[in-house]
């Protein structure tokens, strides 16, 4: 379990004095005099929370008559307390949710469709459509954007120059990806790794399955993958963890089970090279400390990766003040304060102008390159609906707990990838 | 006899206002028991009926829950196991344990006091967040526990990490916090009859045999207690298992406990009407073991009323 740092703890106060001064009063308080309160709950780690924060307090000074509330806190103990409260409609006006959860928010009405606030209170007219697309499910715009991100090969160049691969090329394919693994381990004297086992993660077998032709859903919301796909991809990593090209099934699991950066595979310095989202590189070189280099997911026989709305701002379908609601996320998406205030933390702005801003103001420039490569280079496969259907979080976790099993030896790839297919089915129609 | 059935009359009056000032005093228990306890006991029973999702209306399903937990969820079937062989493995552990130590801490020894005091502090500490980390730092893969088999060239593995260890690590955390029963065992002994003892003594039992055929039949009651204690908090654990496995049950659903996927079903997944059909399954089945085991206490437990 990864312990707070001193600077940790100085970020959660720094969020905290900063939460207080957009808060004003504390969570929950209506306001006097007239002013309406919009409430804005969101889950994630110190540093990310204090830059919503800051965000949100110049979202607030660009208006008057309301009070912007945030509140946050770690992933599953906010999420839990605020989907109860939208379950009794006294839920925060706003809250920010992704694309493994906003299926289910719909199903269960909780989510406001925005359709009739766009393009009058939320302006996306000159946003990509991906970016639009991504906020919508069942075709109607239940979400927005809070910015763009894609996936990212991550890796410490000083661990793969041995193996003579100073540099991952962009346009390497799935095939290659093995090979230039073990030469990796081998360089190190099979010290580490080539690459962080990614057999749990149902995301980068969606990548690998697009790249080979094929879809994870299609329009219904029908999970389309075979079990021999699905242990296709699984054997892939198999062969590579007995090579030790992979790290080993419990390095794996523990960052499986935790979702904690600092346990991924770069930061324990187990493997050279892992996959992750890109708004989160500056992240991992913090827990990695090393400056890490980037390079696309390997291709099939066509890219796999797309370009997907990081997260989601949701309005609850019992806002009182959805009008002001819609404000505040417009404020969020489209205002130049909260664009500098986030720092591509919440992805890259979907605002062709606040990109361009954003990117020229910033220290460090390889997020908003790196999208600007993929979508040039063609490094994308456009995926329409980018959000899963209900039931798709406890796919998610179904798929990473199968795929354990598999590396831990506990079932064959065949059972697992049987196994795997009962547990989707069940989870996606349990929540019909 | 009329005399006596007039004067009960005449009683009658005021027994009624006793009852009716006990039950004065007994209402806010009552009506405690019946917001608290049996309403949401007859709400859950009717939502595990239901497929209820927290953020829709319950809709009526029947036995659906039901046969699905049984049918086709393969984590239920990980949690049922994983939960028999914690119960299986911790009860005798723990009970066995608090016994043995009693014992030692029974007998007359310098600092006995502070002893006592020692061993009870792990069961005080509960299931900490402070405790898990704790546990953390002595089980993972950088470890004390590691850290000391490396001195003897042993590397052992990260056995938090580790399917094949995990479930393990729960079980030693649950019997090191023997601390409660040990406590009752030791009551007990100290109120075993001394003459019993010397008696034996003087027949010329060992030390052995003097536990085995005097202490140990005095004592079955309180063992027939804490078994009975142990099952029922054995079955229902929850924080070690969440805490420990951050919540996930993990690695490979090792450390899924029964609760901890009851929890997760309810407030992770949104399933209210599949985790409510999971805590009456639960309810059923303790009830049920505890009945057996009152059953089987007639064959092996000792009142000593039965001297009389």
């Amino acid at each position: 379990m990864a312990g707070l740092s001193r600077r940790d703890l100085l970020r959660i106060g720094g969020a905290t004095a900063l939460g207080s001064a957009v808060v004003g009063c504390g969570p929950g308080d209506s306001g006097g005099g007239g002013v309406k309160e919009v409430r804005v709950a969101w889950s994630s780690g110190a540093e990310r929370s204090a830059a919503i924060v800051k965000a949100l307090d110049w979202v607030q000074s660009q208006g008057t008559g309301w009070k912007v509330t945030g509140e946050y806190g770690a992933t599953n103990a906010l999420d839990t307390r605020v989907k109860a409260q939208l379950a009794a409609g006294a839920g925060p006006d706003i809250y920010q949710t992704h694309n493994l959860d906003i299926g289910s928010l719909v199903h269960g009405n909780a989510a406001l469709d925005l359709t009739s606030y766009i393009p009058g209170t939320i302006q996306m007219s000159k946003w990509d459509e991906q970016a639009i697309t991504g906020g919508r499910v069942q075709g109607k715009q239940y979400s927005i954007s809070t910015g763009s991100n894609t996936v990212m090969a991550m890796y410490d160049p000083n661990l793969t120059k041995p193996a003579g691969l100073e540099v991952l090329r962009p346009d390497w394919h799935w095939t290659d990806l093995p090979g230039a693994a073990e030469e990796i381990h081998k360089a190190s004297g099979r010290r580490i790794a080539g690459i962080g086992d990614s057999s749990m993660e149902l995301l980068t077998f969606q990548v690998y399955l697009r790249s080979q032709g094929g879809e994870l859903f299609d329009a219904n919301g029908t999970f389309l993958p075979t079990a021999t796909e699905i242990g296709e991809y699984w054997n892939y990593w198999q062969g590579m963890r007995k090579s030790g090209a992979c790290t080993s099934a419990d390095i794996a699991a523990k960052f499986n089970d935790s979702r904690d950066i600092s346990q991924n595979a770069l930061a324990l310095k187990k493997a050279a090279i892992i996959f992750d989202f890109s708004n989160r590189l500056p992240s991992v070189e913090e827990v990695t400390n090393t400056k890490l280099s980037s390079t696309t997911y390997p291709m099939g026989q066509r890219p796999g990766m797309y370009i997907r709305p990081s997260l989601l701002w949701m309005v609850s379908s019992h806002s009182k003040n959805p009008e002001l609601a819609c404000r505040v996320v417009n404020g969020l998406v489209n205002g130049e304060g909260a664009a500098d205030a986030l720092t591509g933390q919440l992805g890259v702005p979907d605002n062709p102008a606040l990109f361009a801003r954003v990117r020229a103001g910033a220290a460090d420039k390889r997020q908003y390159d790196y999208i600007d490569l993929v979508r040039t280079k063609k490094y994308v496969t456009e995926l329409k609906d980018v959000n899963l259907p209900p039931g798709g979080g406890d796919m998610f976790t179904a798929f990473g707990t199968t795929a354990e099993k598999v590396a831990f030896g506990q079932l064959s790839v065949a059972d697992g990838a049987s196994n795997f297919m009962k547990l989707a089915d069940k989870a996606l129609h349990q929540q019909r | 006899m009329m005399r006596l059935i007039r004067a009960r009359r005449r009683e009658r009056p005021k027994a009624r206002g006793d009852g009716l000032i006990a039950l004065v005093f007994l209402a806010p228990w009552l009506v405690g028991m019946v917001v608290l306890t049996l309403g949401p006991m007859a709400i859950a029973l009717y939502l595990s009926f239901t497929d209820y999702g927290l953020l829709q209306t319950p809709r009526w399903i029947g036995l659906n829950n039901y046969s699905s937990l049984v049918r086709s969820d393969l984590s239920f079937i990980d949690s049922v196991k994983n939960t028999v062989v914690y119960v299986l493995i911790t009860v005798p552990g723990k009970v066995g344990l608090a016994l043995g130590v009693a014992v030692l801490l029974n007998a007359r020894f310098r600092g006995r006091g502070f002893y006592r005091s020692a061993v009870y502090v792990p069961s005080l500490l509960g299931a900490s967040v402070a405790l898990a980390v704790t546990w953390r730092q002595i089980f993972t893969d950088n470890g004390l526990l590691n850290q000391v088999l490396k001195l003897f060239g042993v590397k052992g593995p990260d056995w938090i990490s580790d399917p094949r260890f995990a479930l393990y690590v729960l079980v030693l955390l649950a019997i090191w916090q023997f601390g409660s029963p040990m406590l009752i065992f030791l009551a007990g002994l100290q109120q075993i009859p001394v003459a019993l003892l010397e008696a034996a003594t003087i027949d010329g039992a060992s030390p052995v045999r003097r536990f085995l055929s005097v202490t140990l039949p005095l004592l079955t009651p309180l063992v027939f207690f804490n078994v009975v204690m142990q099952v029922i908090g054995s079955f229902q654990v929850f924080s070690q298992a969440y805490v420990v496995s951050g919540g996930t049950g993990g690695p490979a659903n090792s450390t899924l406990l029964y609760s901890l996927y009851l929890y997760n079903q309810g407030f992770v997944s949104f399933r209210m009407g599949y985790a409510a059909a999971m805590a009456w399954m639960l309810l059923i089945v303790i009830a049920a073991v505890t009945a057996a085991n009152f059953i089987l206490s007639r064959y092996w437990v000792f009142y000593d009323d039965a001297l009389d």
